[in-house]
């Protein structure tokens, strides 16, 4: 055999055999299968870790903000007591040197005259002015002097001052002495003086000290009484606000399957949710408020390739096609089948489309607000922003399921039809986290965003060996309305 | 219909539907492969198998550069080797002398009106383990005798020559089949 003939029939099997195809031996794939269902099952495994890592993530966030404001509000009462039960006594002396000129009338004749000058007379006489009465209140408590512009010094001394409230009453029973020189000269004169002889009236915002509320200084006079200011009343109807929101959501499905026949079920993973609805919220006070209302949650799972074969089963007595899905078992309709059912005819289902599931939401929610910020000063439009954080359940019911398919059957027929008859649902509950920001557009609206996390606490199917939780991830726009 | 990208993407996900889609698609065709490799079908069908482990295992390191089809193909000789390596030492690489007498050509334009491709396919199964994989590292999978002897651990003549001899022998039984056929 030369060279050539042995290169031509080596090209000879390889464009035969090239392009054939044999069906491989049927254990092969049940083998697969199993280390498919590993690798799905380390999926899960790896999932279920990141969401503990996230959930505790969470939950330090929530209650570390909680304690702090519990915190902050536990704080708050014992300082204002701390004042309320407490008369502050102070002993107090100062002293004033005003310096300043005096014209002094003298006798031409150089008899030493001890002039007498009244208190009264001293203290009209003497020019201090409003200003630097007020330059010494501030440094009260230091007794420094205070040395005026004047050439006359005078020295003043408060005793046994009593202070409380917003009023200093100073008792002082020093004397006036006036050091006057008998001289013809004109020299600066020493007058001393108490507060009270120059009209002194303390400010108390200059004092630095603590701001207690009026009808608690009263009790340290019985006699006068100040009627505790009535809180005004809000109107209902004023504390009420309704709003509507649109919310994208990032969502992620939980499969619980608790014995082999549950991997005969669908492998759903979710690629799109949103949720919208309306609320309607009342204040129970200030900083907390309740809502409720009504939201249409929508999920979207992933297309995947769905073509496989599907056996009937025997349901009450009669062979059913059962499209199995985390979320619910369908029947295939037959009436445009040209094949009878039975067991071991199979079809082949292929969906392509979008499978949604849709559910409503009656949620009940406790809203705190934590922090409050005035935006705009003055006036009668005055803009907030306030932040929040709520907590609460809802209440889930399933409101449709729907998914188009094409049935291929043995003879090679093939119809287009659309499911939704799943059954096997439930309503079930879920929490609810969030904390938002809210901001003042008018007088009556307001416009929040508020990140949330939502997690089913039932499954969504009952009757079924896998259990299906969904918990999802979203950022609520909404606006709300305040009547 | 989804594209194969879709498909690796939800396998990676651990999509078990997107791995029976995947294994669906190109088993029928890797099963051709595989039984070219082996001596009977039961040992095609561990070729399969462990080929098709390996494929998921290693689906992450596709880069989607060339042929998908072209990657699990390399996956699937590849195992084949290995298998071939672990039962070396229980083969002779010359078991089978080359004197088979020698026969007259015939041309392809016959062989493929008479005989079918499966039947050339269980032709090359009868090759000895050595042979049949030279045969098929060459022919099939273009391997140079260079690659095929660092690959076999044997020289490159050593390569050449028992190519030659497997083409001897597989243009013997066919024109034994042709023989068979026209009786």
């Amino acid at each position: 055999m030369s060279e050539q003939e042995s290169e031509n029939i080596g090209k000879v099997f390889k464009n035969a055999i090239e392009e054939i195809s044999m069906a491989p031996p049927n254990g092969v794939w049940e083998s697969l299968r199993m280390l498919a269902i590993q690798t799905q099952l380390a999926r899960y495994k790896g999932f279920t870790t990141w969401l503990s890592f996230y959930s505790s993530i969470i939950t330090i966030l929530l209650g570390g903000a909680i304690y702090l404001l519990l915190l902050k509000n536990s704080e708050s009462p014992a300082t204002k007591i701390l004042y309320k039960n407490q008369l502050v006594n102070i002993h107090d002396y100062d002293t004033i040197f005003v310096d300043r000129v005096k014209y002094v009338y003298v006798k031409e004749k150089n008899d030493a005259v001890s002039e007498d000058i009244s208190t009264q007379n001293l203290a009209n006489n003497s020019e201090v002015s409003n200003d630097d009465n007020h330059g010494n209140r501030n440094q009260l408590f230091n007794t420094n002097p205070k040395l005026l512009a004047d050439d006359q010094t005078f020295t003043l001394k408060n005793k046994d001052s009593q202070h409380s409230n917003n009023n200093i009453s100073t008792s002082s029973g020093e004397s006036v002495n006036l050091i006057n020189s008998n001289s013809e000269s004109i020299s600066p004169q020493i007058v001393r003086m108490t507060l009270k002889k120059l009209d002194y009236k303390p400010v108390n915002g200059y004092f630095n000290l603590p701001k207690i509320a009026y009808h608690q200084s009263n009790k340290t006079n019985p006699d006068i009484t100040i009627e505790k200011p009535e809180k005004p009343k809000i109107p209902l109807m004023n504390r009420i606000a309704i709003s509507a929101f649109y919310s994208p959501e990032y969502s992620n499905l939980t499969v619980y399957r608790s014995e082999p026949e549950a991997f005969n079920y669908g492998n759903e993973q979710i690629a799109h949710s949103n949720s919208y609805g309306l609320r309607a919220s009342i204040d129970i006070n200030p900083k907390l408020s309740i809502s409720t209302g009504i939201e249409w949650a929508n999920i979207q799972f992933a297309s995947s390739i769905r073509k496989f074969p599907i056996q009937a089963e025997l349901v009450n007595g009669k062979a059913t096609y059962l499209y199995k899905t985390v979320f619910g078992v369908a029947t295939i309709p037959t009436e445009e089948m040209t094949t009878v059912p039975a067991i071991g005819n199979p079809i082949t289902l292929e969906s392509e489309d979008e499978h949604t599931v849709g559910f409503i939401r009656l949620p009940l929610s406790l809203q705190y607000n934590a922090f409050q910020w005035k935006l705009k000063k003055g006036g009668r439009n005055q803009r907030y922003l306030s932040l929040y954080g709520s907590g609460g359940i809802s209440y889930n019911l399933p409101s449709h399921q729907k998914l188009a398919v094409e049935i291929y059957e043995a003879d090679g027929h093939d119809y287009y039809t659309t499911l939704g008859n799943f059954k096997n649902t439930q309503s079930f509950w879920a929490y609810n986290l969030a904390f938002g920001a809210a901001i003042d557009l008018t007088h009556n609206a307001s416009f929040w965003i508020e990140p949330n996390y939502n997690k089913t606490i039932d499954s969504f199917v009952r009757d079924l060996p896998l259990k299906s939780y969904i918990h999802n991830l979203g950022v609520r726009f909404g606006v709300k309305w305040h009547f | 219909m989804k594209t194969q990208s879709e498909i690796i993407k939800r396998c990676l996900k651990g999509d078990e539907n997107a791995f029976s889609t995947l294994y669906h698609q190109y088993a029928s065709k890797m099963m051709v492969v595989c039984i070219r490799y082996s001596h009977d079908r039961e040992e095609a069908k561990d070729l399969l198998q462990e080929g098709f482990i390996r494929v998921f295992q290693h689906l992450n390191q596709f880069k989607g550069e060339g042929s998908f089809e072209g990657w699990i193909k390399r996956i699937i000789v590849n195992v084949a080797l290995e298998f071939y390596r672990k039962n070396t030492n229980q083969r002779h690489i010359n078991e089978i002398a080359s004197d088979y007498e020698e026969q007259h050509p015939i041309s392809s334009e016959d062989i493929l009106s008479n005989i079918h491709a499966r039947d050339l396919l269980n032709l090359v199964q009868k090759l000895p383990p050595t042979y049949r994989m030279i045969f098929n590292l060459y022919e099939f999978e273009g391997f140079k005798h260079q690659e095929i002897a660092k690959q076999l651990g044997i020289s490159e003549g050593t390569s050449k020559s028992n190519l030659f001899d497997a083409r001897k022998i597989l243009q013997r039984l066919v024109s034994e089949m042709m023989k068979e056929i026209k009786h």
